[in-house]
């Protein structure tokens, strides 16, 4: 989808930032992955950054339901029951986070963090855990470990003892 | 989560925010998630495609549509039970008085423009109401909370004043690219296509050559049919060739200074341009003329690339024929506008092309646009930073907790691992003369000085005042203001064309005036002083204004600024204050024990990063 230089509609777009870390950077970030679990106040706060920012797609799990928590922490969710009812977290915040930026690809992926392996987790740039517990972390350090490539970021934003 | 005392001076507060664009949406988006219920929002703009890489409230449909308007609508959506109200309006208008800002508990600021800062700063004074300020400019920002007797005001230190520069230095001795955007942007381009009337300095040699001016102004008038083509070459021959050759002529300007190559085009160009290139007949314009951009006829893509003197001479030519084809309408009524591509081209073309005559690096499109239309670059996340602090303390103005208030830097890189520095305020400047009354000096020529010189130079751009009044004594030079009816106000029109020491009160040395802004409610005492020379390089304004002690905090070039203002004004001052040095109880916060913790998380891995649990932090914090 992208080339070695911006479109038309990116430049445009991007101006002000370009202007800050230029269009090379820029191009990376177009073809950047992220993938983000558990979204809620700070997670929420990154994703709609990194959307603006204009990566190539962001992948989102969260399979919880909305509640009334949800609805307080996560500005992302409109409390619309319309707008939320029989969908999870990720994919409320799939519709409203596709809408800050129709350039980035926003996809949600059903099914726990710890399942996934390292194939799954090989595609992606920077992967960002929001909330789970010492055995999330440890079930998504694993296969992380497992990946060849060496220049991607794993961060983890969990509260609470671990 | 907010304690119960914070959580009621939260729910009740009544809150203004000055500005709707890149802090303004994060800024109403935190304090509606934090519970604010009654926000009001002042923005004068409109909302335009580049804002949205960051101004997340906005929609591409929402482009040419109110700012303080759409962000209001935005924000009702995921609160819909809040109070939000907008106004879609000038802050400088005289509607916001001290009474008006008087009904809230806090002003919360996210401008992008020194002039309206102050003049907020003034009515907060006035109403005396807490102010907390903030700005960013890519990576960098800072907050600064203003409370009236307390902390300094806005404008207790100084700000840089817009970087300007002599006029000789734009028409004759340009050293700097931003000088070459300057000619092309304010002379070149005004010329062409602004308002006739205007005067212009593009023609200024140091020694004027006795040839007639009437000759030189025939040569920017396009005769009824002359072909577009010739007209360009014409022009151009005229500012980069003969218009060089001229001031070559003046040995003593070069006799320290790298000399301009005067370039012509039929050296750089072929013969004809219509029948080299075909694209030029049939312009692929198809959508109106907001669309018509000489880098498409001439099918350039990249404005990154970096193009040559013949490159920049094809655009400086279609450009121009461009106007003059598509737009002619508009010739005579233009002002430059960043937004508006085929200027931008055309100056940029302009400028590299004067850069290449003076031995001056050329510049990219996209650099120049940059320059030329002083775009601040600006990220998400710097503003999402900022907005959380202006929040935090926010709350602590609403709670009183004036031991806590703190100016915060946001840096670019940590420095002892921490990005934000937090530094506490300031006690109020008492030689300021905003807050604290002190008089000026004024050093200026009582009998080579109008009126209309000092109100416009001194009360207008160096205080800052919006709408002013003007004393000697008991009698009243100058005022505006709608009431005025129209005897007085030919009066004041007359008094502003007479020499000071003419004036019917006249000023003269020792003379003291009363400048006044009523909306602001400052009141300045100016003490004249007259001086028969001024410094043509230095003191091009023939007016010098002191008095005010100048912190030591701000660096040395403030200094080379403040007094070198000419007619020609350039770029907006970046919105990032210097990050204070002087210490005038200064505390910071300490760093030692958090290190540790920060140690003990990060894991081996370089390729595994914690972020440490901030509420873990805070607890650790306090135990200090």
């Amino acid at each position: 989808m992208h080339g070695e230089e911006l479109t038309e509609q990116e430049t445009a777009l991007y101006d002000r930032q370009i202007r800050v870390w230029g269009a090379d950077a820029q191009i990376r970030l177009t073809k950047s992955h992220i993938l983000v679990s558990g979204i809620k106040g700070t997670v929420a706060e990154f994703c709609k950054n990194i959307v603006l920012a204009g990566v190539g797609s962001v992948t989102l799990i969260d399979d919880g339901t909305v509640n009334e928590e949800a609805l307080n922490a996560n500005f992302l969710i409109p409390p619309d029951d319309n707008a939320y009812r029989g969908k999870t977290v990720a994919e409320v915040c799939r519709d409203s986070l596709k809408e800050f930026n129709p350039m980035v690809l926003v996809s949600v992926e059903k099914g726990d963090l710890s399942t996934l392996g390292t194939e799954f987790l090989e595609r992606f740039d920077a992967v960002v855990i929001g909330y789970g517990s010492r055995a999330t972390k440890e079930a998504i350090t694993v296969p992380w470990k497992l990946i060849p490539r060496r220049t991607s970021k794993l961060y983890f934003a969990m509260r609470g003892d671990y | 989560m907010a304690t119960q005392e914070q959580q009621s001076a939260i729910k009740g507060a009544k809150v203004l925010m000055v500005g709707a664009g890149g802090i303004g949406c994060e800024l109403l988006k935190t304090l509606a998630l934090s519970g604010f219920e009654d926000i009001h929002i002042i923005d004068m703009d409109t909302i335009e495609v580049s804002n949205l890489n960051r101004q997340f409230l906005f929609r591409r449909s929402h482009v040419g549509q109110s700012k303080a308007k759409v962000a209001r609508d935005a924000v009702l959506r995921f609160r819909p039970h809040i109070n939000i109200s907008s106004y879609h309006a000038n802050v400088k208008n005289p509607e916001f008085d001290a009474d008006f800002f008087k009904q809230f508990d806090v002003v919360l600021n996210g401008l992008d423009n020194l002039d309206a800062r102050r003049h907020v700063n003034r009515l907060c004074l006035a109403a005396d109401i807490p102010l907390v300020e903030s700005g960013t400019t890519g990576f960098l920002g800072q907050v600064t909370v203003h409370v009236k007797g307390k902390t300094e005001c806005y404008e207790c230190q100084t700000k840089p004043a817009p970087k300007t520069y002599p006029v000789c230095t734009i028409t004759s001795t340009p050293t700097k690219f931003v000088h070459c955007i300057v000619w092309a942007k304010e002379l070149l381009f005004a010329k062409l296509f602004g308002d006739k009337n205007q005067d212009n300095d593009l023609n200024v040699r140091p020694n004027n050559a006795a040839s007639s001016s009437k000759e030189r102004e025939d040569v920017f008038e396009r005769a009824e049919d002359e072909d577009i083509e010739q007209y360009g070459r014409k022009i151009y021959d005229h500012v980069f060739g003969s218009n060089i050759e001229a001031a070559l002529a003046n040995e003593e300007t070069w006799k320290n200074r790298r000399r301009p190559r005067p370039i012509y085009s039929k050296d750089i160009l072929p013969e004809s341009l219509t029948q080299q290139n075909g694209i030029t007949q049939n312009c692929s314009v198809t959508d109106g003329d907001s669309m018509v951009s000489a880098m498409s006829s001439l099918g350039l893509k990249n404005p990154q690339e970096l193009w040559g003197l013949t490159q920049n001479s094809l655009l400086f030519i279609e450009a121009l024929k461009l106007f003059f084809a598509k737009r002619k309408k508009e010739i005579g009524h233009l002002t430059f506008d960043k937004d508006d591509q085929l200027a931008v081209e055309f100056v940029t073309a302009a400028a590299n092309i004067r850069a290449e005559s003076f031995g001056i690096p050329l510049h990219s499109l996209f650099e120049a646009k940059g320059i030329a239309g002083n775009i601040v670059h600006a990220v998400a996340t710097t503003n999402a930073i900022i907005a959380g602090l202006i929040v935090i303390e926010a709350i602590k103005v609403l709670k009183k907790d004036a031991n806590k208030y703190r100016m915060t830097y946001c840096l670019e890189h940590p420095s002892r691992k921490m990005l934000l520095m937090p530094v506490e305020p300031f006690e109020p400047n008492p030689a300021c003369y905003v807050c604290s009354k002190t008089p000026l000096v004024l050093e200026i020529n009582t009998q080579k000085s109008k009126l209309r010189d000092l109100v416009d130079r001194i009360v207008k751009a160096k205080l800052g005042m919006n709408l002013p009044l003007i004393m000697h004594g008991a009698s009243l030079l100058y005022e505006v203001g709608d009431d005025l009816d129209d005897i007085m106000v030919a009066n004041y029109n007359a008094n502003l064309e007479k020499y000071l020491s003419e004036l019917p009160s006249p000023v003269v040395n020792g003379s003291i005036l009363t400048v006044e802004d009523l909306q602001q409610e400052l009141s300045c005492k100016i003490n004249v002083k007259h001086r028969e020379e001024f410094d043509e390089e230095k003191e091009p304004e023939e007016m010098v204004l002191s008095g005010w002690t100048q912190s030591p905090a701000t660096n040395g070039d403030n200094a080379s600024t403040s007094n070198n203002e000419n007619a020609i004004d350039v770029t907006e001052s970046s919105s990032v204050a210097e990050i204070p040095t002087k210490k005038r109880r200064l505390s910071e916060f300490q760093p030692e024990n958090h290190k540790k913790e920060i140690e003990k998380v990060e894991s081996e891995d370089d390729d595994l990063m914690e972020i440490e649990n901030p509420m873990v932090m805070s607890k650790k914090k306090k135990r200090v």
